[in-house]
């Protein structure tokens, strides 16, 4: 039992450990990427940034936590239940009131919160998905002596051959004798969702997609591996929060079967006698379970939408199917895996 | 004779190296697509491929070896020395950790010296094998066209880069057969006689130099006065008119041009033939031209008058420096638009001039270039400053001339096509007009695209480089910044993470008594990616920390930043080793 109480501060001490670094990182990140112009880029804007990011950062850091502390239950056992149904309820805990609290205060500062936006540097070249745009002076998203370059569509390396096609708006004032150069004395940012325009006096000069608009122009981020990762955790989240603003059962139902898929897969940790393997393993399945989920609630619950005409199903369809999950590697380590292996065949 | 665990680690290390080596050897033979490079760099490619693979990677593959060596091929009983009491694991682990140090040195040689330079051979290798296959196309529409010198010359451009290839060299040895038979048409001969061998010394030949180049003031003179002598009153007159423009001070050179000028201006006088006096007079006219710099004028001039009298030698010899003047201030348009059917860089942007306030964008669509020879094609120049445009030009062609953009094209024989510079917006002085004074060095051109994912594969010389001109050519300097301090990080993280991996491999390790099950062994091929991904994980985390203070502070904050987290990261590594136990 004293094996069982102490996983809770061991717990905390590790959730605050994780929740900590990938805020501060997830923030920094945001901020490198924030929009340069005027004076909205100030450390009240950083702080303000916090609740999104802290929101953002929970869930995932609570994964780490319990992939970490399920190795902490190998080395020493308490007993299965009592181990599972603390873990399971102070995570629980964890991931429900926090997500409520810290969306509770994102929203009393909505209108202070910082969106993305893009970074425009005076005197430099900058890239602009199809476009080089070079300004004089930069004064809140006001550019000034503006010079912009179109590249043309056909690229002489494979970098820019990749490039997406850019969505061109209708210009209305294309300055006379228009080619690759144009140059307007001023010109504005206007930011709209995922689209960015570039206007003059006289019109839409040019509008790209953000995500033509990286943060920087070359980031680890771009590797596939860490790119598909971030992309099913921002999946994973937005629905979370999604569910959370709403308020329903959806979210406290997606909240207890991804936890509950976690602490059953706790047994990975056990399987064999080489725990460099259940670890890397226990870190794959995490993985996969973003993945799972995206698939989930992406493409599959689309189609039982679309042939069942029920989107309440479809809408908790994922969590079913992995609180099923969760049940199968319950059943499968009460039945097989012994829970103090480790104590019982390497320590004695 | 006792495993010594250092001994374990460098098998494991080795062996992995070499199956990753020849892992990436096969990939790279999987990447070969003979459309992209030629046969004779299949094997160059296979190597410097596998190479640039295998130190694109060295990190996690080291890092993975490691951590199996630790976990799962030495045992707790090769720490035992022959006493029967086991070794501390701190003090095993000692010549494994000076082992990863010099590695780590080795990885920076090979990440710095190595890699940009394989990276770069590729390149070029695959550039060249584009150009061969521009070459293969025009050769082949040439023969189409019956064309058998024009199919001869790109045969031979051809060959200057593959020149191995047996196949070609039949075909080029039966046109040469063919033309020393007159297999020719009419037409395409009488061009490869004009503008063929004109074209391919163009085309980056060496021109034949001027016999007279170098010499001194008293050795025109009497070059002037000797053809002044043999009634030859154009050269008598050039020559001396060059002593005088090199020595002012030179009265007798004055003296000699002066009698030679009466001599040529007073021919017309003398009742020769009418005919002859016309033809005169225009070799007069197009002298003129050359030396009152006029070339474009004076090269149709004499253009025209060799074809009536090609035998003439002023003529040769003036339509020859006519020819040489011209090649300073102009290029010809079937020159510029065969280079620039070749592959090449595109969309060049950089901001070439800063004056007074005042801004120089320089655009250009597509640049080939070939040994020193630059053609550049869809040139736009904006000079503006915050007030408005102070000249916007847009030319069709461009060619490097000394470090200037000489923006006029001139047809061989058409004088009526000339393709220049066209002024949208503002307008520049006539002896100007078609130049654009490069700021920049030729070769760094390339690296002006806007695209700054091209910093990755640069070295840190070549960074530093950049980064010291960066700002005037409109570069966003922190994107080179963060491309420098990513590639000083990887040595660090080698070191930190073969370290981490030494603590991590042995805290993990397997605790089989017998031998390992066969799921060790199918989970290790597995174990790169696993540890590729935890690997840019990391590099991930420390990229957002120096791209952040690189935002905040500038890049020397970012640099002392990453040397102290290293640091930080290099100590917590070592705690670690030193905390392990040898026994469970």
């Amino acid at each position: 039992m004293k094996n069982d109480i102490i996983l809770i501060p061991l717990f905390l001490l590790l959730f605050i450990i994780f929740f900590a670094l990938f805020t501060t990182l997830d923030l920094f990140a945001f901020w490198t990427s924030l929009s340069s112009y005027g004076s909205e880029k100030t450390g009240g804007q950083f702080l303000f940034a916090l609740w999104p990011k802290l929101v953002e950062t929970l869930p995932v850091s609570l994964f780490f936590t319990i992939v970490f502390i399920e190795f902490r239950i190998l080395m020493k056992p308490g007993t299965r239940f009592f181990s599972f149904l603390i873990l399971l309820l102070l995570s629980l805990a964890i991931l429900v009131f926090g997500v409520k609290l810290l969306s509770g205060f994102e929203k009393s500062q909505t209108s202070r919160v910082v969106t993305e936006g893009i970074e425009m540097i005076p005197g430099r070249i900058n890239p602009m998905g199809r476009y080089l745009v070079y300004p004089i002076a930069v004064s809140g998203n006001l550019l000034k002596g503006v010079a912009i370059a179109e590249k043309e569509e056909r690229s002489g390396n494979a970098a820019q051959a990749k490039e997406a096609p850019v969505r061109k708006a209708p210009s209305k004032g294309k300055p006379e004798g228009a080619g690759a150069l144009r140059f307007v004395k001023e010109a504005q940012i206007v930011e709209k969702g995922k689209e960015i325009r570039l206007e003059g006096s006289e019109g839409t000069l040019f509008s790209v997609y953000r995500s033509e608009i990286p943060a920087r122009p070359f980031s680890m981020k771009d590797q596939h591996f860490i790119e598909t990762f971030l992309r099913d955790i921002a999946f994973f989240n937005e629905k979370l929060l999604s569910y959370a603003k709403t308020g329903g059962k959806d979210f406290y139902m997606l909240a207890f079967a991804i936890l509950f898929l976690f602490l059953a897969s706790g047994f990975f940790m056990r399987i064999t006698r080489w725990p460099l393997f259940n670890l890397l393993f226990s870190f794959l399945a995490s993985r996969a379970y973003f993945s799972l989920y995206s698939f989930l609630a992406g493409p599959v619950s689309l189609q039982i939408a679309k042939y069942m005409g029920k989107s309440e199903i479809a809408g908790s369809m994922p969590a079913y199917v992995m609180i099923l999950i969760g049940i199968l590697l319950l059943l499968i380590d009460i039945l097989f895996v012994p829970f103090d292996r480790w104590k019982r065949e390497i320590e004695e | 004779m006792k495993r010594l665990p250092t001994y374990l680690v460098t098998r494991v290390l080795t062996i992995f190296y070499l199956v990753m080596a020849f892992l990436f050897f096969l990939y790279s033979f999987y990447l070969y697509n003979p459309r992209d490079l030629l046969g004779r760099y299949l094997w160059p490619f296979l190597f410097m491929n596998t190479v640039k693979l295998f130190i694109q990677y060295l990190i996690p593959i080291t890092v993975t070896s490691v951590i199996l060596a630790y976990s799962l091929f030495i045992k707790e009983k090769d720490l035992y020395v022959s006493g029967g009491v086991p070794l501390p694991f701190n003090q095993l682990v000692v010549k494994p950790i000076v082992f990863f140090i010099i590695l780590a040195a080795v990885y920076a040689v090979l990440a710095e010296g190595v890699y940009p330079v394989v990276t770069a051979r590729i390149e070029e290798e695959r550039y060249l094998s584009n150009l061969a296959r521009g070459f293969e196309e025009k050769w082949k529409t040439a023969l189409e066209n019956k064309d058998y010198e024009e199919a001869k010359e790109y045969i031979d451009l051809y060959l200057v880069i593959d020149p191995g290839n047996r196949e070609v060299q039949d075909k080029r040895a039966n046109l040469k057969l063919k033309l020393l038979t007159g297999g020719n048409s009419g037409n395409s001969l009488e061009r490869g006689k004009t503008d063929g061998s004109e074209k391919k010394k163009e085309m980056g030949r060496n021109y034949l130099p001027d016999e007279t180049e170098g010499m001194t003031v008293d050795e025109y003179i009497a070059l002037a006065k000797r053809y002044y002598a043999e009634e030859d009153y154009f050269s008598a007159h050039y020559y001396a008119s060059l002593a005088y423009r090199i020595d002012p001070e030179r009265r007798d050179a004055l003296r000699v041009a002066g009698k030679a000028w009466e001599k040529i201006t007073s021919f017309s006088q003398s009742g020769k033939e009418r005919e002859e006096s016309k033809f005169y007079r225009r070799k007069k006219e197009g002298y003129t031209a050359l030396i009152s710099n006029q070339p474009v004028k004076a090269y149709y001039i004499f253009s025209e008058l060799k074809k009536i009298n090609p035998d003439d030698a002023d003529i040769k010899r003036y339509f020859s420096k006519a020819r040489e003047a011209v090649k300073k201030v102009s290029f010809f348009i079937d020159e510029a638009e065969d280079m620039l059917a070749l592959p090449g860089y595109r969309n060049i942007a950089f901001i070439n001039s800063t004056e007074d306030g005042k801004r120089e964008l320089l655009y250009i669509s597509k640049l080939v270039a070939i040994g020193e020879n630059y053609f550049f094609s869809g040139i736009e120049d904006l000079k503006f400053d915050e007030n408005g445009v102070v000249y916007h030009l847009k030319a069709p062609y461009g060619k490097l001339i000394g470090n200037a953009i000489v923006m006029l094209a001139i047809d061989r024989e058409n004088r009526k096509n000339v393709k220049e510079a066209v002024y949208v917006k503002g307008n520049r002085e006539a002896s100007v007009r078609n130049l654009i004074y490069l700021r920049t060095r030729p070769d760094e051109l390339i690296h002006l695209d806007g695209n700054y994912k091209r910093f990755e594969s640069l070295s840190l010389a070549e960074l530093f480089r950049l980064r010291s001109g960066g700002g005037k050519y409109g570069i966003i300097e922190k994107y080179i910044d963060i491309s420098i301090l990513m590639k000083i990080l990887n040595p660090f993280s080698l070191l930190v993470l073969a370290l981490l991996g030494i603590s991590f491999g042995w805290f993990f390790r397997a605790r089989y008594l017998a031998r390992l099950p066969i799921i060790a062994y199918a989970f290790i091929p597995f174990m790169p990616l696993f540890i590729l991904l935890l690997y840019s994980l990391y590099q991930y985390g420390n990229e957002i920390i120096l791209y952040f203070v690189l935002s905040v502070s500038g890049f020397l904050t970012a640099l002392i930043t990453l040397v102290v987290m290293q640091a930080a990261l290099l100590f917590l590594a070592m705690i670690l080793v030193a905390g392990q136990r040898t026994s469970s």
